[in-house]
């Protein structure tokens, strides 16, 4: 009896557990208030990151939490805490419900999302992207930090410079089915095939889960082809795997790493030269664009060809046909100057 | 003797029905072929893979390369030789990757405030071997399957580990220097020794002592365990508890390895620690097996991992023939049980 009990009470509680682990590890998520004063206070804005947590999207928040303040509305950031497209979907489903009246998301793939896309819709909700974008579902803007080609192209022309322009290079990417890695691959061969003949890719696109994945696929490639003279770390989880891997090889100044990762993550390596450069945008911008374009939005209030964004040093470009809101150039972080990025 | 088959709950997955005629002999020759096949599969497989990959790769074979692995594949061995413990007993353990996960992140932290390497070591063995004792506890205690309970633990771990780490990626030194294989002793990394070591002693108290007897008896029926007077609980709890120790051993080492301590931290390890024991051969039903078969089960992973990027084939392989190797590995277990229960039923 006393047994059946305590192995019932067992099984509530593995259930329990499950499913507190279930919600609360997916997602987390902070709201903050802009300065409740102005008259639209009562607007909230909400955006969902690709994975939560990460310096990035860190650096993101900041931006967005800044622009909350000076429009007086209030944002919500949240996201999966593991990649994860199903998640995803689930987390901005539960936003639409929670009626927010415009919302943003970074999606990790692009077509799984068009359909909690269109039902926010039609429930009245304003929805863009940010940071990736959906291109074949119906969100009324794309927030775009970049283009995915002048990133690609970018990290090339970094990779390349460093290798003297000739040479084999391998390319370290994260999940198969990310459309912002895939894309810039892409444009970082196309510039190869372009402007760097000499440049070889070798071992194909390798991807990876995590750090250590990346990690090991670094020292394969440098043991398969020791004459590599360049890796691109494409995740930010993969740069600091792919730069301690350089660094364990002891082939620091032999092979240049160059990638998408944050100023703070790429950190260590800059600064000891594993690293030679990062190639980003200023994601604290990117948040505060968000934040004013989905303002923009629930107001109803129509884009121009240039944008004078309060807050940020250049006005913004759209792009009517493609419904785009561009940031602007990359920006190439390198041991100079990470120190001056806090994401 | 008693048999896989015996055990209650197993039933439903064991063949329908006696055959009206006795199959007895046929049974019997199939029985030895199976068993065959289930022994040698592994080692043939190795050969195959390192003939192929030093044909393919004129770099697969060199000492660096090898040593790469081998100490690549540190913490995975680690954590598969006390996973083993626990399949053989029947049960299994899904929580291992971010167990190893979150408690590097505490050796990150704890070796960032620049605690001496001892006490970091040792905080790693004793969270390890807390991990070990709540997943023991929910399993043997409560009574919960280990499945249920490890995937409940592993969602702890995995938000405690989002939730420590904050958005901070914490870089650290290796606990101790040796730990990231740089250290050598003649050609060999002191860390591969160590690993080898601790499968080696696991290996004589499986095969040598009445507790390693017990694992056997328990994973074989546990009915019969508990009418010959072994402690099913408590044992259950030991061998979680050195899966937990080895975690915290796997955590020092993969943080060596990696440097870095992120939010996705030891994930994939889970899988992979699985897929060693059950690529061994060592039954995922209990009873069978051994940690010398997951040592080659993990040799076989890690080698697949490196061979195919160096012989230029795409990642995609990798995935398929692992999954296929796990389904013959699976299907042959199977059949044993059913041939076995054949034979039995027509003796």
């Amino acid at each position: 009896m006393n047994k059946r009990i305590l192995a019932a009470s067992g099984v509530v509680t593995a259930a329990v557990l499950l499913l507190a682990g279930c919600s609360t590890t997916p997602s987390s998520s902070s709201t903050s208030s802009g300065a409740a004063t102005g008259a639209s206070s009562d607007v909230r804005v909400a955006f969902v990151s690709q994975i939560e947590g990460i310096p990035y999207f860190n650096g993101f928040h900041t931006g967005g939490d800044k622009a909350a303040a000076d429009l007086g509305i209030s944002y919500t950031q949240t996201g999966p805490a593991k990649v994860d497209a199903t998640e995803q979907v689930r987390i901005v489903d539960n936003l639409v419900s929670q009626g927010y009246d415009a919302i943003a998301v970074s999606p990790l793939d692009p077509t799984s999302i068009n359909n909690s896309i269109t039902k926010a819709q039609d429930a009245g909700v304003k929805i863009a992207t940010a940071d990736a974008d959906a291109p074949d579902s119906s969100r009324s803007v794309f927030v775009s930090q970049a283009s995915d080609e002048s990133l690609g192209k970018t990290v090339m022309d970094e990779i390349a410079k460093a290798a003297d322009e000739k040479g084999q290079y391998g390319i370290i990417s994260g999940g198969a089915d990310v459309a912002t890695f895939n894309n810039w691959i892409a444009a970082a061969e196309k510039q190869a095939a372009d402007e760097y003949p000499d440049m070889e890719l070798v071992g194909g696109v390798r991807y990876t889960a995590d750090t250590a994945e990346a990690l090991q696929e670094a020292q394969n490639l440098m043991t398969a082809y020791p004459d590599l003279k360049g890796i691109i770390a494409v995740p930010s989880t993969a740069v600091p795997g792919v730069g301690q891997a350089v660094t364990n090889a002891n082939k620091i100044g032999k092979v240049a790493v160059t990638g998408f990762g944050s100023p703070q993550t790429a950190a260590p390596f800059l600064e000891s030269g594993a690293m030679t450069s990062t190639v980003l945008w200023n994601v604290e911008d990117l948040g505060y664009l968000t934040v004013w374009a989905l303002y923009q939005l629930s107001q109803g209030t129509e884009f121009e060809a240039e944008n004078d964004v309060p807050g940020l040093d250049d006005p913004v470009a759209y792009d009517a046909d493609t419904k785009t809101l561009l940031l602007g150039d990359p920006t190439v972080f390198t041991k100079s100057n990470y120190a001056d990025f806090d994401f | 003797m008693t048999t896989l088959t015996d055990s209650p709950g197993r039933g439903a997955s064991t063949p329908p029905p006696a055959p009206t005629t006795p199959t007895g002999g046929a049974g019997l020759s199939l029985y030895r072929v199976v068993h065959l096949v289930q022994v040698w599969l592994l080692p043939a497989l190795l050969v195959v893979e390192f003939v192929a990959f030093s044909l393919l790769s004129p770099f697969f074979l060199t000492p660096q390369n090898l040593t790469n692995v081998a100490v690549n594949a540190a913490d995975l061995a680690l954590i598969a030789a006390g996973l083993t413990l626990v399949i053989l007993m029947g049960g299994i353990d899904v929580s291992t990757g971010f167990a190893v996960g979150m408690l590097s992140w505490v050796v990150a932290s704890l070796m960032a405030a620049g605690q001496p390497p001892i006490v970091v070591f040792l905080a790693a063995l004793a969270g390890g071997a807390v991990v070990g004792l709540l997943n023991g506890m929910l399993t043997a205690r409560l009574a919960i399957p280990s499945i249920v309970a490890t995937l409940g633990t592993s969602a702890l771990f995995q938000t405690g580990l989002f939730a420590l780490w904050n958005s901070r990626d914490i870089f650290s030194t290796p606990v101790f220097p040796f730990l990231s294989g740089g250290a050598r002793l003649g050609e060999l990394p002191i860390l591969v020794l160590i690993v080898l070591a601790v499968y080696l002693v696991l290996h004589l108290v499986l095969t040598r002592t009445t507790f390693g007897r017990s694992i056997y008896a328990i994973g074989s029926n546990v009915e019969a365990a508990k009418l010959s007077g072994i402690n099913v609980r408590r044992v259950r709890v030991i061998g979680s508890v050195i899966l937990g120790l080895l975690i915290g051993v796997a955590a020092c080492t993969y943080l060596a390895r990696v440097g870095v301590v992120q939010a996705s931290s030891g994930g994939e390890l889970t899988m992979l620690a699985i897929a060693s024991v059950v690529v061994g051969g060592t039954s995922i039903l209990g009873g069978e097996g051994s940690v010398l078969r997951t040592l080659g089960g993990v040799v076989f992973i890690v080698v697949l991992d490196n061979g195919i990027v160096l012989a230029g084939v795409p990642s995609l392989w990798n995935g398929l023939i692992v999954g296929f190797v796990i389904l013959v590995a699976v299907s042959i277990n199977g059949l044993a049980v059913i041939i076995n229960a054949r034979k039995k039923r027509s003796l």
